[in-house]
């Protein structure tokens, strides 16, 4: 056969070919050993803590103005704080032209029982925190108008669980629906609050903690909330408190998650901080609810 | 370490030269009659060995060999050492040797190239009666009649070659001579050479292939296997499998087309939890899944540990991973397009599978000559496997589920999924197809309740004339039910049309409601509390794809679609309150044309291509130019590019629930809150196959624009009657994917497999966030497969193993709690720079074993049992930390993949 005079240069393809097969294996160890040595030895990339002040201040209408500062505690050793002292930091609030520096009253607090927020104006704060100047603003949302009630008392049965399931005719009252007026989307929550001294369960809550007094619903730019008769859980006077809010307070509500899949850093409105320095507004009404 | 001396101790065993020869102990099939020139390539086709020989010594003798008295290879070859004083080698490289003496042995071992091209060349030797003439045929299998689609049709020993279409047709103009060889190859299949006969007319082949039973193993995945193949078709990005040879991989109990293409480069591995894939840095949301020419939107069963498609109903299955072609558009970034099987045309077949996680069954009646049918269904059923699943998918917290102290029963829960087609051949020119398609996953957790009848009097006393009963809801149902029915229509030899019209319905609901009715005094009150949320989207659609085979230049590819958008989306709470209410209702139709040119005798193939979209949700016009090139540098060597614009005009959006599992839906760009996003890619692959290796670089770049991310957050808290608030928020942005796929793969011999690496990177930025580009959820570094697969007699061993950066995620860095006017104090953390961290690396391995036997008086031992070991070290991969923040210190705790599951299937067919 013709084809056979090419024997030099076959021979030397056969020869490259078993180097190859030789080779073949031997890469397949080292790689593996590559890779298993890289994923045992390689340590996650540690992320810098930024050590900024945690604010928090609710500006209410007429209510002395009260600020406090802390630090967020690192999730890791080895970080490096900053020298400032919570308790001196030179807390500024500006409004009208005019400055206020707020002093302090000790644990990272600061009061000025003098300045008291007033609608419709904007309040600006500024202090410096590990060499960087933490700043927010906010204003005080307009008192709510035409907050309603369908009742003024509630009457609701008591339930007793201690037996088993609750014995003799049920009857679930009517939710107790509150309105109020909001033409612009404006934020709003209702806390309910009860404001007995020493309150009387509606059920028995066994072994459980006690619920606390209050209760609410989400942030919400709607202009009603329905409250659930099940949701109270004890008998006596209660608060009825509409907040208007602003939308910084509202995004504290969010999720942030609790999953490396979906963890957000949570809202602020406090520049090269954390926190929330923000202005609400209320109106209240009361509601009484009674044993049937 | 120990887990990882383990993985080195089972890699030297594969890696050891397991080329120990078992080829003399096959069986003859049948008797063989001739010269020897002739009837040893029909026992090497017939067993699937290959022997290499010198013509002109061998023609000199003839035999006639019985399977009674030669029986095996080993017995053939003593014969002919004992009667004519041959040497017989059965070589490492698994071919088998016949010569003379010494000397020509060693020729033939040198030359066994040449030996094979020899036939060839003494076919030359015949005089042509036609020149230039057009060849068509179809082809189909040779055991059940089905078309065989995207099978290479190659003139031997030119560059001249064309790819069948769907239905199996092929037309090739210009064939220089009506002596010359045509060999047709497709995956899973003994390719066959075609020796056309100057005296015969050549027109319209009838091509049957035969299925490989033994050595499926060495063609398994890849476009590229065989260097016949390679050297004429335009090279592209595309990887093909064959179903049938899937059962020889290592299992989670399923064998799985998508967990199959996840063995390749480009395709990301470490996802146990989503049975989408993510090709080359794209979303499984950006891969575009047609089955029989309808859209699937849904590929999950069971939290997406399993594809919903069943592998015993499906054909072939195409992976575009980038660069496609004007025909797909839609989508970002890869388009998996999976043909189902028609059904055998010549005889009734009945088949079924147990595995440990479940049945599956499926039935082929031909009716007459012209009508196929199949029907295939598959459930899973609550066992071992299924549990340990669902276990792995419940939140490790306790359940928020009222427990009024009754018991927690009556909880059920599988998938099942259903294929049928239906195939009329009317005419010679005329096929009709009827296909049906629908996967379901329901998700039943819900407890009954019921109080006594009143009047016993539980202790308390009082009395109590009513009856109360408690019913909570909890179950989630999602999946999606498709159909197409087209018709082919080959209007000449060289001018093919297809009409396709379809209906894809992909649901999902979930329900989570508790209702109390209370009967007393002959009245009824019912409450209703809970969360009702429902996802239905409805794709209807109608494609007109023609092919035309103008010259042996041009083969042009054309048609028209359009498609019908409706979207609902609702979420209900108390019965009354609906948080959500989207209705979306659009149009998307178009056009596309491409020319797949050739030049330079071949060398040189390049598909330009225009597609045009009209998306009605925005009212714009989307052009999208598309080029695909291929250049033969060397006999053995390739390279090719493409380039193109890609849009996306419908995304899958994910919500995160941890309580359930995550709740995707589908919404639709408006043009305003979420964009419509656009990817160019730029694709650049190098090949180099050789007969037995494959090498392979292919590094890619793609440039996505007006990506969307989603953000929808629910907050209930646990108090009866609250309501829920939502906040959906869009972050919108750009970013990129680029790698290098590096691949390196044995496709013969007893042992063979591949080792592929990626390296690659995933990025984007969303201004509204930050200003930094961040590491997309899906970036990985790198990525490490090994396949290693040996042929033993009637076993077959595989083992896998795959190693891949961890993906990136973003950690709490501190924490604070600040007091709220409600009273209550508010934990936060304050979190990292986005996707900052990496999650440990994944790494598996997995093995497989399968023995194929013969049941009754059975041929070709369709039958198998496989034993299969995920995760064979235990390794605890994490898919994701969560964190708790107690007394100011952080607690993590990972959510962890599965860890070792062995898993047992047996496959019988009549």
């Amino acid at each position: 056969m013709s084809n056979f005079i090419l024997i030099s240069h076959r021979q030397r393809i056969n020869f490259k070919q078993n180097i190859f097969n030789f080779t073949l294996n031997r890469l397949i160890f080292t790689l593996s050993f590559l890779f298993a040595l890289y994923s045992c030895t390689k340590d996650d990339d540690k992320i810098a803590f930024n050590d900024i002040p945690v604010v928090e201040s609710y500006l209410i209408k007429n209510n002395p103005v009260s600020l406090t500062v802390s630090r967020k505690t690192p999730f890791e050793d080895n970080v490096t704080l900053s020298d400032d002292i919570l308790d001196q930091l030179q807390i500024k609030i500006s409004y009208n032209n005019q400055t206020r520096i707020i002093p302090s009253v000790g644990k990272g607090v600061y009061r000025d029982p003098s300045l008291k927020p007033q609608e419709g104006i904007t309040y600006k704060l500024e202090f410096v925190f590990n060499n960087q100047l933490v700043t927010s603003s906010t204003d005080v949302p307009k008192k709510p108008v035409g907050f309603h009630q369908s009742v003024t008392v509630l009457e609701v049965q008591s339930f007793d669980f201690s037996g088993g399931f609750p014995t003799g005719p049920i009857t679930i009252p009517e939710p107790v629906k509150l309105t109020w007026t909001n033409n612009d989307e404006g934020y709003f929550m209702v806390v309910i609050e009860n404001t007995e001294v020493s309150p009387v369960p509606i059920r028995d809550f066994g072994d459980n903690t006690p619920p606390g007094r209050f209760f609410r619903n989400e942030p919400t730019q709607g202009k009603q909330f329905e409250i659930q008769s099940m949701s109270f859980q004890y008998y006596g006077n209660h608060r009825l408190i509409l907040y208007h809010m602003n939308p910084e307070y509202a995004e504290l509500y969010k999720d942030n998650g609790n999953s490396s899949q979906n963890l957000t850093n949570p809202a602020t409105n406090v520049k090269n901080g954390l926190g929330i320095f923000t202005g609400l507004n209320a109106d209240t009404l009361t509601l009484n609810v009674i044993k049937k | 370490m120990k887990q990882f001396s383990l993985i080195l101790f089972l890699l030297s065993i594969l890696t050891i030269n397991l080329e120990a020869q078992t080829v003399e102990n096959f069986k003859l099939p049948k008797n063989y009659s001739g010269r020897l020139d002739e009837i040893l390539p029909e026992v090497g086709f017939d067993l699937n060995v290959r022997f290499i020989f010198d013509k002109d010594y061998l023609k000199k003798y003839s035999t006639v060999l019985m399977t009674d008295q030669e029986k095996t290879v080993g017995g053939m070859l003593k014969m002919f050492r004992a009667s004519w004083d041959m040497i017989t080698l059965v070589g490492n490289d698994g071919f088998i040797y016949i010569a003379r003496d010494k000397a020509q042995l060693e020729l033939l071992q040198n030359n066994k190239e040449i030996v094979k091209t020899e036939i060839t060349q003494s076919r030359k030797k015949l005089k042509p009666v036609k020149s230039n003439f057009l060849l068509s045929g179809d082809i189909v299998d040779i055991e059940n009649g089905e078309r065989i689609p995207f099978a290479t049709v190659v003139i031997e020993g030119t560059t001249k070659g064309v790819t069948s279409d769907q239905n199996g047709h092929f037309a090739m103009e210009k064939v220089p001579a009506d002596t010359v060889v045509v060999v047709v190859s497709y995956i899973g299949y003994h390719t066959k050479r075609i020796e056309l006969e100057p005296q015969k007319e050549n027109s319209s082949l009838k091509i049957e292939l035969k299925q490989q039973t033994v050595g499926i193993a060495e063609v398994f995945v890849t476009g590229r296997k065989d260097d016949k193949a390679l050297q004429q078709s335009t090279i592209t990005q595309d990887i093909k499998m064959a179903p049938v040879a899937l059962k020889i991989l290592p299992n989670i109990g399923e064998k799985d087309i998508m967990r199959g293409f996840q063995l390749m480069p480009g395709v990301s591995a470490a996802n146990e939890g989503s049975a989408g894939m993510y090709v080359r840095g794209g979303t499984p949301d950006q891969n575009l899944i047609l089955y029989d020419g309808f859209t699937v939107y849904n590929v999950d069963h069971l939290y997406g540990f399993y594809s919903a498609f069943n592998s015993n109903a499906i054909k072939d299955v195409q992976l575009h991973k980038g660069g496609f072609d004007s025909k797909f558009g839609g989508r970002l970034s890869s388009v998996t397009e999976i043909t189902g099987k028609d059904g055998n045309s010549k005889k009734a077949t009945v088949g079924a599978e147990i595995s440990l996680l479940s049945m599956n069954t499926y039935i082929e009646v031909p009716v007459g000559d012209r009508f196929t049918s199949l029907f295939a269904f598959r459930r899973s059923y609550q066992g071992y496997l299924y549990d340990k699943i669902s276990a792995l998918n419940k939140s490790p917290t306790t359940s928020a589920r009222p427990m009024f102290g009754g018991k927690s029963a009556n909880t059920a829960s599988y998938f099942y999924d259903l294929n049928g087609k239906v195939t009329f051949k009317a005419t010679a020119k005329d096929v009709y197809t009827l296909s049906v398609f629908n996967g379901t996953d329901y998700l039943d957790n819900t407890p009954q309740f019921k109080m006594p009848e009143g009047g016993g009097g539980p202790p308390g006393g009082g009395s109590f004339t009513g009856n109360i009963s408690i019913n909570n809801t909890d179950f989630s149902r999602y999946g999606n039910v498709g159909a197409s029915t087209k018709w082919t229509r080959k209007v000449n030899e060289t001018l093919t049309s297809d009409l396709l019209v379809s209906f894809s319905d992909y649901y999902s609901t979930r329900d989570e409601r508790r209702s109390i009715t209370i009967d007393q005094n002959s009245v009824s009150t019912i409450r209703k509390s809970g969360i009702l949320e429902d996802n239905n989207l409805i794709d209807l659609s109608i494609k007109n794809d023609w092919k035309y085979v103008y010259d042996d230049k041009n083969i042009f590819e054309f048609g028209g679609f359009g498609t019908l958008y409706r979207i609902d989306f609702t979420y209900q709470q108390n019965d009354t309150l609906t948080i959500l209410d989207k209705n979306q209702r659009a149009a998307i139709a178009g056009f596309y044309l491409q020319d797949k040119m050739q030049f330079f005798n071949n060398l040189l193939t390049l598909t330009p291509g225009l597609r045009l979209n009209y998306f009605s949700g925005t009212n714009k016009v989307y052009p999208e130019p598309r080029l695909n090139a291929s250049y033969r540098i060397a006999p053995k060597l390739t390279v090719n590019g493409a380039t193109g614009l890609y849009d996306q005009f419908a995304n899958r959006v994910v919500r995160e629930d941890i309580m359930s599992g995550n709740r995707d839906f589908w919404i639709l760009s408006d043009g305003k809150e979420i964009p419509v996003s656009s990817s160019v890619h730029f694709n650049l692959g190098l090949n180099y196959d050789l007969s037995d290796y494959l090498f392979s670089v292919e590094g890619f770049y793609k440039l996505n624009q007006n990506i969307s991310e989603y953000s929808m957050r629910y907050r209930s808290i646990p108090q009866p009657g609250s309501t829920v608030q939502t906040t959906e928020q869009f972050f919108n942005g750009n970013g990129y994917a680029t790698g290098v796929e590096l691949l390196v793969q044995k496709k013969a011999g007893n042992f063979n497999g591949w080792i592929c690496y990626t390296l690659g990177q995933v990025k984007n930025m969303f201004p509204l966030q930050s200003d930094q580009y961040f590491y997309a959820n899906q970036d990985v570094t790198h990525e490490l497969k090994m396949v290693g697969i040996y042929k033993w007699g009637n076993f077959d061993f595989s083992a896998s193993w795959i190693y891949a950066t961890g993906r990136p995620y973003t950690a709490p860095v501190g924490g604070y709690s600040l007091k709220l006017i409600d009273g209550t104090t508010q934990s936060y953390y304050a979190v990292s720079d986005k996707n900052s961290y990496r999650l440990p690396a994944y790494h598996r391995m997995d093995i497989a074993a399968s023995y194929r036997f013969n049941l009754f008086n059975q041929r070709g031992k369709p039958n198998s049992l496989s034993f299969s070991v995920f995760n064979l070290y235990n390794r605890i991969n994490v898919s994701s930390r969560q964190f708790q923040l107690v007394d100011y210190a952080i607690l993590q705790s990972d959510i962890s993949y599965l860890g070792i599951t062995p898993n047992v299937t047996l496959s019988v067919k009549f």
